[in-house]
């Protein structure tokens, strides 16, 4: 619908009416505490279909070089630790704080017992770096082979 | 893990280590993508994955420092300093979450940017390649141009030549046509085949050529269903009138629409060789001929010697004046005609009776003058003699060569009866060296003969005069004469002049083999 000179003035009413009228439903929405946590799982999922995006994209264009086959199984392995960590989240969400015990220092936290599937989640959960660590050294290893590659081309001809 | 439960420590080492090894091999990565576009500013490619390393870098980073930081505080069991940056930390691990996102997603379509200008980037390429080579060719064709006109040229001068020299050189005709079967061009022979000269034969068409309309059509007819014609059989008229038989091969010529535009030909006279293949066909019809003369000559001989000799006797049993007598001398007068004509058939079947001896044939030209010489005079025929010296003998019976010299002279005689002033009778001898020959030739300047009876006059009673006048049997005896001599008569009417005319007349041409040396004659 194109504005015109009437729609403006009728725009402008609604606006100004708001403002000198306040009430609780007019107000700016309230961000409650739970809204970080969504943000921040929807970004793991974004995470996810941009890293399914970005293996698909590689597939598409077929390179069959080391450097692209890195990069693939960077795509898999990061996935994967957002899916952990998604989960992570989740599971410390609903872990009781009275199952997480500090004694002397923090250094002797411990997950008391009983052992629940949700306790063993949040455990497992918490070493996501054995999955994040592999992820980015499959990227670090797959830009060096692109180097590498380039500059034995640069030598030799062009990619 | 004790009784109570499991230690968490596991997860702090992994979380502070990890978070210490992802600073550093993002950092690595990073390192590497920045040289990569270092290497190569301009690829499009590596630009984009640095920018997606540098997300992820920035993510790893702010992650790691966040987690290293929360563990250095719990541990310090300053835990409580951690509640208001761990929402900071996870608003910007959030950031730096969806940015890499972001930058993964659109890095896609920079690559499919990348792609369609690397594509046209490609063909600009190819066409400046081409164009490159495609310049190249034309400057070396450019400079080499001059040589190879000139080297195309002289080919093509030589092959003109060497065609030329073929067209020219022939002694066959050769012609170009054009559609409507106009002479475009012909050779030096075809003109001097047909008489004309150079500048008429390119006024004349097929149809001026050919002697009958219809072989025309059926060469045209023949072009347009098969495209050529080969050995086609016709007859050409000549400029004076006169036929030439000629074999005939030819060519369509096609233009660009694929239609006829026109022929190409070659025709090969064939005169000669038609009038020899008459002649032969003449000289077994006449020995045919002469076979069965022969057997009625032979048969009815007895007879009319008999009947002759009865009227011989029984005349002297009557009287002078009576009219038996009359009738008794008609009868013998008319058996001895008979005798006579029996006689010449059995001449001209060699049935009788002949001589073999060296003969001069001037001495045998004196003789046969010598009896017909007050004849020729009666008719104011004037007779030259053109006798060659030194004439080298045949071998032949003088009396039957002498009979054909008289029976030649006495046909030229009654060729020129019609001749009203000049009559002349000319005679002629020669040696042909190359061919072997004595040549006698008898040249009259009568009415001559006409083409069509031509291959007819050598047949037994074959006459053109007058009924009473000759019996058709004079050249007939003449030619099995010289046929048994191993000799050959040829007619020349008109006859071939000098400077290319015609004479009006006859020349009969006698050719006789030259005797053998006398040594080998003896042996």
């Amino acid at each position: 619908m194109a504005l015109n000179g009437g729609n403006i003035i009728w725009l402008l009413g609604l606006i100004g009416f708001g403002m000198f009228l306040p009430s609780e439903a007019l107000a700016l929405q309230v961000h409650g505490e739970p809204e970080g946590l969504y943000v921040h799982q929807m970004a793991h999922l974004f995470y996810i279909v941009a890293l399914g995006y970005f293996f698909w994209d590689i597939r598409r264009i077929a390179f069959t070089d080391r450097g692209w086959r890195l990069l693939q199984l960077f795509c898999v392995l990061m996935a994967c630790w957002n899916l952990l960590a998604f989960i992570g989240h989740l599971a410390g969400v609903y872990l009781d704080p009275q199952a997480l015990l500090q004694t002397d220092c923090y250094l002797q936290t411990q997950l008391l017992s009983p052992f629940t599937f949700n306790k063993s989640l949040y455990f497992v959960t918490k070493l996501d770096h054995l999955i994040y660590v592999p992820a980015l050294l499959c990227l670090f290893l797959g830009l060096r082979s692109f180097y590498r590659s380039a500059v034995s081309a640069s030598s030799g001809g062009e990619r | 893990m004790n009784g109570m439960g499991m230690s968490m420590l596991p997860t702090i080492v992994v979380d502070v280590a990890g978070s210490a090894a992802n600073i550093l091999l993002s950092f690595f990565s990073l390192w590497y993508a920045f040289r990569l576009t270092r290497l190569k500013p301009d690829n499009f490619l590596w630009g984009s994955l640095f920018y997606v390393t540098l997300a992820i870098t920035a993510f790893a980073l702010s992650r790691a420092v966040g987690h290293i930081l929360k563990e250095f505080l719990f541990i310090a069991g300053k835990g409580e300093l951690w509640q208001p940056i761990a929402p900071f930390s996870g608003g910007v691990n959030t950031l730096c979450m969806i940015s890499v996102a972001t930058v993964m997603i659109f890095y896609h379509k920079g690559v499919q940017a990348y792609e369609a200008i690397e594509q046209e980037a490609a063909k600009l390429k190819e066409s400046k390649r081409r164009l490159t080579q495609t310049a190249r060719e034309l400057k070396e064709l450019n400079l080499s141009l001059e040589d190879k006109v000139e080297a195309r040229t002289a080919e093509l001068s030589k092959s003109e030549k060497k065609f030329r020299h073929l067209f020219t050189a022939s002694k066959d005709m050769v012609f170009f046509t054009d559609r409507n079967h106009l002479l475009l061009d012909m050779n030096a022979s075809g003109s001097e085949m047909l008489g004309y000269s150079r500048h008429e034969t390119s006024l004349l068409g097929l149809r001026d050529i050919f002697r009958h309309e219809s072989d025309v059509a059926t060469y045209a007819r023949m072009l347009e269903i098969d495209g050529y014609l080969h050995d086609f059989e016709a007859e050409f008229r000549r400029k004076d009138g006169s036929v030439m038989y000629v074999l005939i091969s030819a060519t369509a010529l096609y233009d660009e629409q694929g239609n006829i535009g026109g022929s190409e030909g070659i025709a090969k006279d064939l005169t000669r060789l038609k009038t020899m293949m008459e002649q032969l066909i003449s000289s077994e019809k006449m020995a045919s001929v002469g076979q069965m003369a022969a057997g009625i000559a032979h048969e009815i001989n007895t007879p009319l010697g008999i009947i002759h000799g009865y009227a011989q006797l029984m005349l002297d049993d009557f009287d002078k004046d009576s009219e038996v007598r009359q009738n008794l001398e008609a009868i013998e007068r008319q058996a001895q005609a008979s005798c006579k004509i029996v006689a010449d058939l059995l001449k001209y079947s060699r049935q009788t009776g002949s001589v073999r001896e060296l003969v001069d044939l001037n001495d045998v030209v004196d003789d046969a003058l010598a009896i017909t010489e007050h004849n020729l005079s009666l008719s104011h025929i004037k007779v030259a003699r053109e006798l060659a010296r030194d004439l080298p003998p045949v071998t032949g019976d003088p009396e039957k060569l002498r009979q054909v010299m008289v029976n030649l002279i006495n046909n030229a005689h009654h060729a020129m009866e019609k001749t009203e002033v000049g009559r002349q009778l000319r005679i002629r001898t020669r040696w042909d060296m190359a061919e072997g020959k004595v040549v006698v030739e008898v040249q009259d300047n009568g009415h001559g003969i006409p083409e069509h009876i031509k291959a007819r006059i050598f047949d037994p009673f074959f006459t053109t005069k007058p009924v009473g006048k000759g019996t058709g049997l004079g050249l007939s005896v003449s030619y099995g004469i010289v046929q048994e001599h191993g000799g050959s008569i040829a007619i020349e009417s008109p006859i071939p002049g000098p400077a290319n005319t015609l004479l009006q007349g006859t020349l009969f041409r006698l050719m006789l083999p030259m005797a053998m040396e006398p040594a080998a004659l003896n042996e």
